[in-house]
């Protein structure tokens, strides 16, 4: 698979886990800010979850495949099209040399992924190959894609093709956004002790409603809430999912390419089963949180490792039954 | 009399009982609190447990990032070995306290110094001047005079937070911030001064450049001035 871009006009950058492992330096995590559906096309592309994918999060995109391969396309807000044909979400794609791949905004979620065999080739830069905006390194020159740029396969896989293949198998039904309300669980933050109990109550009761100012740093929450009694503290931690609020009241909920230190009160911090849940919500869609304790997330989180492992397996059977390499 | 010897040891490393408490952030973050303010002491304790944790690590530990007052600890739930990580995790740092305490008035900052070169001609310095009640120059002379502790990265990739800065050049925040700080800048806010290593929104006080280069990712390490090292700022003209 090899690919050149044509157009876009939105964010698409090279996104894999991230770099964690830098924190002390100041240097964001980054990584898929959804990385349930980066990991499900990974693995419908017959990859690892730390292969690198292209984050599409709006605008139109295309591309020409400058030679064919395996792709597939996991997530929500983006619908993929080979030669102007839609094709399913969640699908392994064998699509030959000189199809025009295009992908247009669907109005279910914030990101979706383009991943194919091997991962997108781009150098690795302190442990990852995602792309860090603020410091503009990683995946392709630190950067969103743009015209004439080229993307490589990491294990380039020539299909004897006619036409674009999908395969009969789907890889799970896809982010579960409902936009009108969705359910996201919380531990409660460092600070969380900072609101009276009446006030903490209205953060589980009332719903909040996603900003239109978000991206990949930090998603912005508006609703009826107050900034804590005292909101001086020492800059600490941040981390993917802390929920701060600043002395405006509106809550931020810190997503991907987050800062590694903050300096407000930390009220809550969204579950790791949850977080890539949250990051699909749109603008306009509305957020009940709900208090869990640690006990119940890590059950949460470990039910859900569950699945991605089943489904690994269940891909890895399919792919052998029709001998795909 | 071993029993004896070790309690007498434990006391007076312990003249009073240290802050030491464990937030649990989420699966697989865990904070250690071991203060609440912004001083040397506190700064020594936090890269006590930060030093000790990179040179021996635990199972399944990914990082460990200092803050002023605290050190988060990032770790892969599956690598740990254990079938309930989060408690794992929390009692092997209480069980790795008792040892740290100990070793603490041992370790001695020894990050290594540098001298960064600066040009004192930020936009805000005659502000800054006016409102200390002081002459630039008088500023420029204080801000320069001080060493300065890394305490910590954050903020942006290579953004060192330096301090104590002294009283005297104590200002709040700007009202408004900038939307667009230069990258080089070196800035002051409260008890903290800082160098913005890439261009960037920013709310501090700016009150000088430099050249110095903070962060590159070609490099290992990436960051030029790094948590427990010692900084002073020399004006060039």
């Amino acid at each position: 698979m090899k690919i050149r871009i044509i157009h876009n006009n939105g964010l698409v950058t090279v996104q894999d886990t991230g770099r964690p492992q830098w924190r002390a330096a100041g240097v964001p995590a980054s990584g898929a800010a959804d990385i349930s559906s980066h990991r499900i096309a990974n693995m419908l592309a017959g990859n690892s979850a730390n292969a690198a994918s292209l984050e599409y999060s709006g605008g139109h995109f295309s591309a020409v495949l400058l030679q064919g391969g395996r792709l597939a396309h996991a997530g929500a807000g983006g619908r993929l099209l080979l030669n102007g044909v839609e094709q399913p979400c969640q699908r392994t794609i064998l699509a030959p040399a000189g199809a025009l791949l295009e992908i247009r905004p669907r109005q279910d979620g914030n990101f979706s992924y383009l991943a194919t065999s091997g991962g997108w080739n781009v150098p690795e830069m302190l442990g990852s190959r995602s792309t860090c905006l603020v410091a503009g390194f990683g995946g392709l020159e630190g950067r969103s894609l743009r015209s004439g740029d080229m993307l490589e396969a990491v294990m380039p896989a020539e299909y004897d093709l006619s036409g674009v293949w999908t395969s009969p198998w789907r890889a799970g039904e896809g982010p579960a956004v409902k936009n009108d309300e969705t359910t996201i669980r919380v531990l409660p933050g460092p600070e969380s002790d900072r609101w009276d109990a009446d006030t903490r109550l209205r953060f589980f009761e009332t719903p909040f409603t996603v900003g239109r100012r978000r991206d990949r740093m930090g998603v912005r929450l508006e609703g009826h809430f107050v900034p804590a009694q005292n909101v001086a503290m020492l800059s600490a931690a941040v981390l993917p999912g802390t929920i701060q609020v600043p002395p405006d009241g509106h809550p931020i909920v810190l997503m991907a390419d987050a800062q590694t230190t903050g300096g407000y009160p930390r009220i809550a911090q969204v579950i790791a089963a949850d977080l890539p849940l949250f990051a699909q919500i749109a603008p306009g869609g509305k957020v009940f949180f709900q208090e869990t304790g640690i006990e119940e997330a890590e059950h949460l989180r470990l039910e859900q490792e569950k699945v991605m492992r089943k489904m690994q397996l269940a891909l890895r059977f399919k792919m052998q039954e029709y001998a795909i390499r | 009399m071993c029993i004896l010897l070790r309690r007498r040891l434990f006391f007076m490393s312990n003249p009073v009982r240290p802050m030491f408490q464990i937030n649990i952030i989420n699966e697989k973050a865990i904070e250690i609190v071991l203060g609440d303010s912004i001083d040397l002491t506190t700064h020594e304790k936090v890269m006590a447990w930060y030093r000790d944790l990179l040179s021996d690590p635990f199972p399944g530990f990914v990082s460990a990032s200092p803050a002023y007052a605290s050190v988060c600890v990032l770790f892969e739930p599956e690598k740990t070995g254990k079938p309930h990580p989060v408690d794992a995790v929390s009692e092997y740092l209480q069980e790795r306290e008792k040892k740290i305490a100990v070793g603490i008035s041992q370790a001695k900052i020894t990050g290594g110094e540098v001298e960064v070169p600066v040009h004192y001609d930020g936009p805000d310095l005659e502000d800054v001047a006016a409102r200390l009640g002081m002459t630039t120059a008088e500023v420029v002379a204080l801000h320069s005079k001080t060493d300065y502790t890394v305490f910590m990265n954050g903020f942006l990739p290579g953004f060192p937070y330096l301090g104590p800065l002294p009283e005297r050049l104590e200002l709040p925040r700007r009202n408004t911030p900038r939307e667009r700080v230069p990258a080089g800048s070196i800035a002051i806010a409260g008890r903290q001064t800082g160098i913005y290593p890439q261009t960037s929104p920013g709310g501090w006080h700016l009150i000088g450049r430099t050249d110095l280069r903070l962060f590159d990712p070609f490099r290992d390490p990436p960051v030029r001035l790094q948590p427990g090292m010692r900084v002073r700022f020399v004006p060039v003209f």
